[in-house]
């Protein structure tokens, strides 16, 4: 089951194509990483995903359902050039925001207490927007973006900024709302974030998906049959049919299998030289580095 | 629909509890009552006090100047150069010279100082110096004083009665004139003051990067109408608290300043202070051309072209606010597009109060970029002087209504675009590729 559906999104700006035909699927309860490298469209995307501006042609669909107005007030969005009121107070403001997406006000300022005290700010209500820094204002963009419970949640790059430790603070609620059964769109061109978040991505350039898929089976798509050996022996091996070694020292090896070859097989004739095997492990291409090919080839 | 609400209730409240707001609101009137009262002070309290020696070549003049209004003449029988030298140390401020004259009908006096003498007082001199002369005159062509008051006291007052009017009552053109020009005047600041803090606070919304955080949740022609509104109530709560403060200020100042304001009534009396000013039967005449002017049914029409013309040029602004730059202070280079009929409307409208029947005056009181400064300025003269209003204003008024519709879906398709352009400047070009978009 699908959370959204996007089919054949185009959009452009005058002369400046920003989406040519784009489709892919957010799967309901799952962390969804869109990449893509600046200016590839991503925040064109979203805005099309949040309705903000509308598709030249395509379809969204959110829970199988065309966009409406009422899907306004069931996703949360945290765009990358945001800001907040800065004469509001912290309360305030997030009680607005709240109120926008359809709560009440008792339900927006209860709930507003829960996020503020769960994130260790409770005594935050009164402090004026203009005085919180960059960080602390990034806290209360995340809470207003989470305050109504949203089935959908579009993080765009919701780190930028943050310090290790509110980075972790985030992340973590990020965890919890997934385990909730929210779903989040979690658009970056950070890679590192989104092997450790990110269960499927679709990778955007230049207006177009290059790459999609769940991060597991992407790089298994993109290895090139690589292992790491860290071993104990004799260090002049034999020469080993059907490998090449790419790096070898200090009880160090790293071999490419060419085609035809098992993990199995190299293990077994490694061993069989007499070599003692403390590691062995198949090395993936990153997410980063499948990036950096695929937006260099495309 | 509620949540156009809530954004109204946002902009209105964060704008009238500011600091600035209690300022401006309280100190704006202030400020004008303590303009008055000083000028005022200074009209009683008259000039410094001068003493003027007196050099009269002729001897007519000797003795008949009077020491009045802070200046005090004294005679010398010394030369003119002498006293060139010595004025300051004999205690004078300046040297009246009056040569002999050639003949009476051009009198060339001199005031000699080291300090200049101020209109007013060169008024006082001039004045007394003619006065004097003429009296010499009178008296060289043997002319009967009597006869000669007689001919002075012509008195020609011009009534102008509208023909078909009941009682054929007499309409002061000039209240209507003042009271028209108030009008427009006052829509005219209407339209500036708070069409800049819509476009100012668009533009904040959209440098601080709020904007995209709100349309998340709402449209954004939702967004703006609100701002727009919201702004508007902090405008109509502005006037009405400025309302409340006239009424208890005259209250006060009639209380507090009775005894000033009796000595005032004198000076406005005394001819010589108050050359030109209304008597009291002018005044009355006054008083019951205003009582005239129907002021509920006025109240009203004022009211729509506050609204209609604030919506109008509200969304204007709204439009040009939404293609700022990063930089807010840099923005308005376009807000000029939208200032320029409003300053051209008052412009207009100085010539209409002139004028009320004019070909200028209808046409800018029904086109809607100048109608809502004019109109309510011709108004002020009244449906009896105006008959044709009859037919004007309804047209007008459609007219207005029509044009705020329209600017405001204008903006909305330029507003929807720009709050969402970061970073460069935006042209007008730009602006019109967002209305095809």
């Amino acid at each position: 089951m699908n959370i959204l559906e996007l089919e054949h999104i185009y959009k452009s700006y005058g002369s400046y194509a920003a989406n040519r035909d784009i489709s892919f699927n957010v799967p309901k309860g799952s962390i969804f990483g869109m990449l893509g490298p600046n200016g590839a469209g991503k925040s064109t995307m979203i805005r099309i995903i949040t309705n903000i501006i509308a598709a030249d042609s395509g379809s969204v669909r959110f829970n199988g359902e065309p966009f409406k107005e009422k899907h306004h007030e069931v996703i949360g969005y945290m765009p990358e050039e945001r800001g907040l009121y800065k004469k509001m107070m912290v309360g305030e403001h997030l009680v607005y925001l709240g109120r926008l997406k359809g709560l009440n006000k008792a339900e927006a300022t209860k709930k507003v207490k829960d996020w503020l005290e769960k994130l260790h700010i409770a005594d935050w209500w009164d402090k004026k927007i203009e005085d919180l820094s960059k960080g602390m204002q990034q806290k209360v963009q995340f809470i207003a973006t989470t305050l109504h419970d949203p089935q959908l949640l579009i993080l765009d790059e919701p780190f930028s900024g943050l310090d290790p430790v509110n980075s972790n603070l985030i992340k973590d609620e990020i965890f919890e709302l997934q385990r909730k059964g929210t779903s989040i769109i979690f658009s970056t061109h950070r890679m590192e974030q989104v092997e450790e978040i990110c269960e499927e991505i679709v990778l955007i350039n230049s207006g177009q998906n290059i790459l999609q898929g769940k991060v597991k089976e992407v790089r298994q798509r993109f290895k090139e049959n690589k292992y790491q050996v860290l071993y104990t022996g004799d260090n002049t091996l034999t020469v080993l049919s059907g490998y090449e070694v790419e790096q070898q020292g200090q009880g160090n090896l790293v071999l490419k299998a060419l085609e035809g070859q098992t993990p199995n097989q190299l293990l077994r004739t490694l061993l069989d030289q007499g070599l003692e095997i403390h590691h062995f492990n198949e090395i993936l291409p990153s997410i980063n580095e499948i990036f950096i090919r695929q937006v260099q080839a495309s | 629909m509620n949540k156009i609400w809530l954004i109204i209730q946002r902009e209105y409240w964060t704008r009238v509890r500011k600091k600035s707001f209690l300022l401006t609101t309280i100190l704006a009137p202030l400020g004008m009552v303590a303009f008055f009262a000083i000028s005022i002070l200074v009209a009683v309290s008259g000039q410094t006090e001068r003493r003027i020696v007196v050099i009269d070549d002729s001897g007519l003049f000797a003795n008949k100047l009077e020491d009045k209004n802070n200046l005090y003449f004294k005679y010398a029988d010394t030369s003119l150069a002498y006293m060139n030298e010595v004025y300051k140390n004999e205690g004078y401020d300046g040297i009246l010279y009056i040569p002999a004259p050639k003949n009476w009908q051009t009198i060339r006096p001199e005031y000699r100082s080291d300090s200049p003498l101020g209109s007013v007082a060169k008024n006082h001199i001039s004045n007394q110096l003619e006065k004097v002369t003429r009296n010499i005159l009178i008296e060289q062509e043997h002319v009967d004083k009597a006869s000669l008051d007689k001919i002075n006291n012509i008195d020609v007052a011009l009534a102008e009665k509208i023909i078909g009017q009941e009682d054929d009552k007499e309409a002061s053109a000039e209240v209507s004139m003042v009271m028209g020009y108030i009008l427009g005047f006052a829509i005219y600041i209407i339209l500036l003051v708070y069409g800049t803090m819509v476009m100012k606070g668009v533009a904040e919304e959209k440098t601080s990067k709020v904007v995209e955080i709100i349309i998340s949740s709402v449209k954004p022609f939702q967004l703006m109408m609100g701002k727009i509104v919201g702004v508007g109530l902090v405008g109509l709560t502005q006037f009405a608290i400025w309302g409340i403060m006239l009424v208890v200020l005259q209250f006060v100042v009639v209380f507090a300043f009775a005894g000033q304001l009796s000595e005032l009534q004198a000076l406005a009396n005394d001819p010589a202070m108050a050359a030109g000013q209304p008597d009291q039967a002018e005044i009355a005449g006054y008083v019951a051309a205003f009582q005239q002017i129907n002021l509920v049914q006025l109240f009203f029409i004022f009211t729509f072209y506050f609204i209609g013309g604030y919506l109008l040029y509200g969304s204007l602004y709204a439009a040009i606010g939404s293609a700022a730059g990063d930089d807010v202070d840099s923005n308005n280079s376009l807000s000029f597009i939208v200032t320029i009929p409003i300053i051209l409307s008052i412009t207009i409208m100085t010539a209409v109060v002139r004028d009320p029947s004019s070909t200028l005056a209808t046409f800018s009181s029904i086109f809607p970029l100048t109608s809502p400064v004019v109109m309510p300025a011709r108004l002020g003269f009244g449906f009896d002087s105006l008959p044709e209003l009859y037919w004007q204003l309804p047209l007008s008024m459609i007219c207005l209504i029509l044009g705020f519709t329209f600017t405001t879906w204008l903006a909305g398709r330029i507003y929807r675009t720009g709050i969402l352009m970061q970073g460069k400047k935006i042209t007008l070009k730009d602006m019109g590729m967002w209305l095809k978009g």
